[in-house]
């Protein structure tokens, strides 16, 4: 037996087990309790209900968000997952230079938001962008527009960038679940004729499928509370054509100092959250994911 | 969530060992096809950034009338004034500190957690678990407000503390999941062997689970730093003090308000682009599957 | 560990143990105010909030009258903070953390409620009181922005008016030889650039408070400067036709063409470069813009541009000598600070005529003073922009500081519809008159 082990473990349980309850607990009870209150800065908080809830779901600008926030999951979804995994196959089947490519498309993953916002700001400007020049030095010169001011156009720019962050990070999930199937396999489905295509939908698809189904789940998690990248880019804006959950939280919160209808928002994230995720989990449960 | 779900642990298998998988499909047309989608992306995934390095060699005039044109290198004089216009220099001095401080802390905390999770044979110490990950449920830009107010009865607001405690305090779930494995993984004979010998349980952790776990650290160094570094909204709204603010808060000026120099701003995203850029193409692999295994970040 | 089993335990367990504690919960609020009184220690630092950057002339000023300060209070140290383009999120920030710095820039107007109502900011009546010298160099009936409840809570430093900029060259090579002085004149001028291939005007779209300029600017000229504190007050509707008309004029401009492709997108700096370049004829923009005027690249630009005030309306109640603007941006004192009295000190040297001149003729701003300078030094659009705000009849405070925050966002909402042509000017207003009702 060894000594004073389980007088040592709950030591070693509590410093982490404090920072996790004042920084997460507390502040995700906070959330939801003040999700209930009529609260600006200054003020002790009145209690109204669920109130809050009512008047959100009732503001079209809150259902815009909401609705651009699934806008903004799929498309990422749409970009990332697939990409991913066609650049991930395409390196895993090792065409001279993947090494180069790989590193390559990775690289948009070690930047930060604000960053890749500042930069993708001018190339979307309108009138110095690198997208609009390239559109109009190959005479596509009537598809420029200013692609974060249109609102027809903001949303699907900022989903864009998204995907161009992450697909690098998709791609390199499915590249190591790829690399995790035995050798044997593929080289067994070669004698049985097997090969490109069919050996991609027989072999390949079925053995990275769990790893698909944890990418969906990242990308719609990861969604529901995006912010830094949008708020850098457009602020939500034009005319909330771009605004999503996090950007209207925040507008509501600092910019309108209603702190309380702001943890109402909090709290929708929240629930969104729980219940894609969950949900999710509940759609994929025939063959349960493994962690770790 | 900002440290999404992690991923079931895998290295990439490094190339170099791997050369028994040394198929090497001939050119065909299939595969200039393939050359073509990746030359296609990769222009795409570096374009940008070229684009921006070019720019940061040019006049602002220069770029608003021609968009794409050569860089000259008397236009180097950029840098400097992009450095002192918004103090990139101390920005990202604090943007370090402030990163390598949570890392630490974060680092400490869930290591010994998952010590005490995996060989304490504590009571409940499965459920414990269980509420640690639940963390991972938690979209964290959800808490802005609450951490905000918690704060200032604290008085960590303006405090570089607050920052790493939020910084730290988001890596637990992460931190708690890896080393846990990680512990799990180490086997049992290892420990008994270790206390046989008379070692302490802290002296174990030194001498033989830090070693041993090198992988999950550098993974959980790498995931919990790179999202502290690039945090942008807490460290916003948490920090009044303009002397430390960090990289991406300083940056951010050069977005809106009266500021027209698009001169200055490529070269000032050039000069923050290039340190992580660089740190990425020396640690590559360890990057790379540290960072597939922690899924997305930040 | 498998995922859904553990998902599920928590579902179980944490989220109903979660409910419960938060449902137990209290009202949630701090003391942000309290005090009020005190602050009257002499010596320690004392700090001071503005947006923007130190660079340029601006910079200079503040830090040459700074370091006056300070040697006329020893023990006294002044930390100066540009918190620059997120200047009011910084702010706003602070107000929920109770933690505002002892002298901060804002803007008068409904805009300035919400630190009112968290009792952040001190009353400055009994410091005014004793100031008559210095209220004597401020321009007539400055405090009525800053007034709530019959108190005086902020002192401008900021007089600024929002005006019709134009290049003569651009005009007189399409065959404009006036600049717009009717509404009808400004959309023959937009059409007759347009068909020129020349971009008509410039604006900052993305910042949202210049479309809401344009509007008002024409709500104002059909309706006169009081239409708008009618509405605020209630005497007369949101849905009055002056108000639907300015939504009708606004998309006939929007319909020629009058703002610059991808306008909604520009903001400051964009809309900026457009027309210190020569890219567009007409700049709608607030006066602070001289400064960029003066400092562009292109030396002559100072000699083409020239600015009218918003045009007229047919058959309107407004006059050219009411303007958007006035008295806004202002200095206040927190309610927590511990060096009130020398904070007061400050801002009241601040914004003395002596100092105002200084930052007025350096950085060619208007500010709300009885300005003294020697008019041979700035250039000739500068004095009559001075000219033109001592003559004015009518003030209306910019749009976005008029209304509350919340209601703001409102408007702004409906204004972008409006623009991008979802409804009507009618139903602008209607839901806009709906939505201030409640």
């Amino acid at each position: 037996m060894i000594r004073n082990l389980r007088i040592w473990s709950l030591i070693f349980l509590l410093p982490g087990l404090a920072l996790f309850i004042y920084i997460v607990v507390l502040p995700t009870i906070q959330v939801i309790n003040s999700s209930m209150y009529n609260w600006s800065p200054g003020q002790v908080g009145t209690f109204v209900g669920l109130n809050n809830f009512t008047q959100m779901f009732a503001d079209p600008s809150f259902r815009d968000a909401l609705l651009h926030t699934f806008v903004l999951l799929i498309g990422a979804m749409i970009i990332q997952i697939p990409l991913g995994f066609i650049f991930a196959y395409l390196i895993f089947r090792r065409y001279i230079g993947s090494a180069f490519f790989q590193t390559v498309f990775f690289i948009p993953m070690v930047l930060s938001s604000v960053v890749i916002a500042l930069l993708w700001t001018q190339v979307y400007n309108q009138d110095f962008g690198l997208l609009n020049s390239l559109l109009r030095a190959v005479g596509l010169g009537d598809l420029t527009r200013p692609w974060l001011g249109d609102s027809s156009s903001s949303l699907i720019s900022v989903v864009v960038v998204v995907g161009w962050q992450y697909v690098g990070l998709y791609m390199l999930i499915f590249l190591a679940a790829l690399q995790r199937i035995p050798h044997s396999i593929f080289e067994a489905a070669e004698i049985d004729g097997a090969v490109g295509v069919r050996q991609l939908k027989s072999i390949t698809a079925p053995l990275v499928i769990d790893t698909l189904k944890l990418s969906v789940i990242l990308v719609v998690t990861g969604a529901v509370q995006y912010f830094n990248l949008i708020w850098a880019m457009t602020q939500g804006g034009p005319a909330n054509s771009s605004s999503v959950l996090a950007s209207y939280m925040f507008i509501k919160g600092l910019q309108e100092s209603r702190l309380g209808y702001a943890g109402a928002v909090a709290t929708v994230m929240l629930v969104v959250n729980l219940i894609l995720a969950i949900g999710l989990q509940r759609v994929f449960r025939r063959e349960p994911l493994e962690l770790g | 969530m900002t440290h999404a779900m992690p991923l079931a642990s895998s290295t990439l298998v490094s190339r170099d060992e791997d050369t028994s998988r040394g198929r090497r499909p001939k050119l065909s047309a299939v595969s200039i096809m393939f050359y073509a989608v990746l030359g296609f992306w990769a222009v795409l995934s570096v374009g940008p950034l070229l684009w921006m390095l070019m720019n940061s060699f040019r006049s602002k005039d220069e770029i608003f009338s021609a968009p794409i044109g050569l860089p000259h290198l008397d236009k180097i004089t950029n840098y400097p004034d992009a450095w002192n216009f918004v103090d990139l220099g101390s920005a990202m001095v604090s943007s370090l500190t402030v990163s390598v401080a949570a890392v630490l802390l974060g680092g400490v905390c869930t290591f010994l957690i998952g010590f005490a999770l995996s060989r304490g044979s504590l009571p409940f110490s499965g459920a414990i678990f269980t509420f640690f990950l639940a963390g991972l449920m938690i979209p964290t830009f959800s808490l802005l407000f609450p951490i905000l107010l918690q704060f200032q009865s604290a008085n960590l607001v303006s405090h570089r503390l607050g920052l790493v405690l939020v910084n730290a305090g988001f890596s637990i779930s992460l931190g708690v999941f890896l080393f846990k494995g990680a512990f799990d993984a180490v086997p049992r004979e290892y420990m008994e062997a270790a206390s046989l010998d008379g070692a302490s349980v802290p002296r174990m952790l030194i001498s033989l689970f830090l070693p041993i776990m090198r992988p999950s650290i550098a993974t959980f160094v790498i995931l919990t730093f790179i999202h502290s570094y690039n945090d942008f909204v807490f460290a916003l709204v948490l920090n009044n003090d303009p002397s430390w603010r960090t990289l991406p808060v300083a940056l951010l000026q050069f977005n809106g308000a009266n500021v027209v120099r698009y001169d200055l701003l490529f070269a000032a995203i050039s000069i923050a682009t290039l340190p992580p850029v660089i740190v990425y193409l020396f640690l590559r692999k360890q990057v790379q599957s540290s960072m597939a295994m922690g899924g997305r970040v930040g | 560990m498998k995922i859904t089993k553990s998902m599920r335990r928590m579902l179980g367990g944490g989220i109903a143990t979660l409910l419960a504690v938060a449902l137990a919960g209290c009202a949630p609020g701090a003391s942000t105010g309290g005090g009020g009184q005190g602050g009257g220690s002499k010596t320690g630092t004392l700090t001071f909030w503005l947006g923007g950057d130190p660079v340029g002339k601006e910079g200079s000023i503040l830090s040459a009258y700074v370091a006056s300060f300070e040697s006329g209070h020893p023990g006294v140290k002044v930390s100066v903070v540009w918190t620059g383009a997120q200047h009011k999120q910084k702010v706003q920030a602070a107000l929920v953390s109770g933690d505002l710095p002892d002298v901060v820039q804002w803007w008068g107007g409904s805009f300035m409620e919400p630190l009112i109502t968290a009792n952040a900011l001190r009353p400055l009546d009994s410091y005014i009181g004793g100031s008559g010298d210095w209220q004597s160099g401020l321009i007539d009936n400055w405090s009525k922005n800053y007034t709530f409840s019959g108190k005086i809570y902020a002192a401008p430093t900021d007089a600024s008016t929002v005006q019709l900029y134009y290049n003569r060259d651009l005009l007189s090579q399409t065959g404009i030889s006036q600049p717009p002085g009717t509404f009808e004149d400004l959309l023959a001028a937009v059409k007759a650039l347009r068909a020129k291939g020349v971009t008509p005007i410039s604006i900052n779209g993305k910042d949202g408070w210049p479309l809401q300029e344009v509007y008002t600017y024409l709500a104002m000229r059909n309706g006169g400067a009081g239409l708008i504190f009618d509405a605020l007050s209630g005497k007369r509707p949101w849905t009055d036709p002056a108000f639907v008309l300015a939504g009708t004029q606004l998309r006939q401009l929007i319909d020629a063409g009058a703002f610059a492709d991808g306008w909604l997108a520009d903001d400051t700096a964009a809309a900026d470069a457009r027309f210190m370049t020569g890219k567009a004829a007409m700049y709608i923009f607030g006066s602070w813009t001289l400064n960029s005027v003066v400092s562009a690249d292109d030396k002559t630009l100072i000699d083409k541009v020239d600015y009218v005030p918003f045009p007229l309306t047919a058959g309107g109640k407004g006059t050219l000598t009411e303007l958007q603007g006035g008295p806004n941006g202002a200095l206040g004192i927190s309610t927590k600070s511990k060096m009130a009295d020398i904070a007061w000190e400050f801002i009241k040297g601040y914004t003395s005529v002596e100092h105002a001149s200084q930052v007025a003729t350096g950085t060619l701003v208007l500010v709300p003073n009885k300005i003294r300078y020697d008019r041979s030094t700035v250039p000739a659009i500068y004095n009559d922009h001075v000219d033109q705000l001592a003559k004015a009849t009518g003030f209306n405070l910019f749009w976005n500081e008029l209304l509350k925050p919340e209601d703001n966002t409102k408007f702004t909402d409906l204004n972008n519809s409006l623009a991008e042509g979802k409804i009507t000017p009618q139903q602008m207003m209607d839901q806009f008159a709906a939505y201030m009702k409640k």
